[in-house]
């Protein structure tokens, strides 16, 4: 099962402006928080849930890598008290930062189908937990 | 007089991120599931829930995780000296009994390493429903798929949690009075 709801996406539930039941504008009655407007594109949106996708999955490539090579191991090792956990978590979030900004510049301005969005993000996030599952990387110990 | 050590003090800390976690979550998934948009008050104020809660989720889990990898594991994960009682040390004393290893081996490597997905895919949510807030309230796909990420992101907190709560159990605390 996907984690992420693959059907393709996109078109707001309610057309904005569109009368209500109650007589007023859907989009008057929509949630306000914060938004620009309703046809936003959802790049921006899509770049977000890449890049969590792509933070899980590096974290887990580090997991399996510390455990495979124990100079990865020693090189993440930034916190002599925390351990290779330490260079792990850093690495992951740097690379999150790095890929979220670089796709949210990317994407931003355009409308994407949901389904390769979806299936990439299931994907990437699946690699993350399937590769910090003690059974699965403790298989590349050194 | 001193209430508390500097562990117990962390561990504490450690322990608050989750209560918030627990309360961020609640308002969060209970904003994305809701879709009655009936009146514009009520509506203003669920986006507005939705976003702290769910910006509340995303900063308990980066600071639950930081908290527990620089403040609270190194702790757990220090080394007694040369002939030492094992007692203040919990990985060593885990390690040291081949009926308690595996909390170690199993339980903490799981609880360690998962919990650090965890703030990538609630800080993706938080974002989304700050920044595109009318968008996630008028299409349902991508509400499912924030609906999705928030829970795996609270169902692997869970695990860390409850797999600390255990180890917290079955290994020695002694570190934390240091």
């Amino acid at each position: 099962m996907s984690l992420i709801d693959e059907r393709s996406s996109g078109a707001p539930e309610r057309r904005p402006g569109a009368p209500s039941r109650h007589g007023r504008p859907a989009a008057e009655l929509a949630d306000t928080g914060g938004s620009r407007s309703a046809t936003e594109p959802n790049g921006g949106i899509a770049a977000a849930l890449l890049a969590a996708g792509i933070g899980c999955a590096a974290f887990g490539v580090l997991v399996v890598l510390a455990e495979a090579s124990g100079a990865v191991k020693d090189a993440l090792t930034v916190s002599e008290g925390a351990g290779p956990l330490s260079g792990k978590g850093l690495g992951a979030t740097v690379l999150w930062a790095v890929a979220w900004a670089v796709l949210h510049a990317t994407l931003r301005n355009r409308e994407l189908p949901w389904r390769p969005v979806a299936r990439t993000t299931t994907a990437l996030i699946a690699v993350g937990l399937v590769a910090t599952f003690p059974p699965v990387f403790q298989l590349f110990a050194h | 007089m001193n209430l508390l050590s500097g562990g117990e003090f962390f561990l504490l800390l450690h322990l608050g991120l989750g209560i918030a976690f627990i309360h961020g979550f609640a308002g969060g998934i209970a904003t994305l599931v809701d879709r009655t948009t009936t009146r514009l008050a009520e509506t203003r104020l669920k986006a507005r829930v939705r976003a702290a809660s769910t910006l509340l989720m995303a900063a308990a889990l980066w600071g639950a995780v930081i908290s527990g990898t620089w403040l609270v594991y190194p702790g757990y994960r220090a080394e007694p000296p040369e002939g030492a009682a094992t007692a203040a040390y919990p990985k060593a004393d885990l390690l040291a009994n081949e009926d308690l290893a595996f909390w170690h081996d199993f339980g903490m490597e799981w609880k360690e390493h998962v919990a650090w997905l965890t703030p990538f895919l609630a800080t993706s949510v938080a974002f989304v429903a700050i920044r595109y807030g009318r968008r996630v309230s008028s299409d349902k796909l991508i509400r499912s798929s924030l609906i999705r990420l928030f829970t795996v992101a609270a169902l692997a907190s869970v695990v860390a949690a409850g797999l600390g709560a255990a180890i917290n159990k079955v290994a020695p605390n002694l570190f934390l009075d240091l």
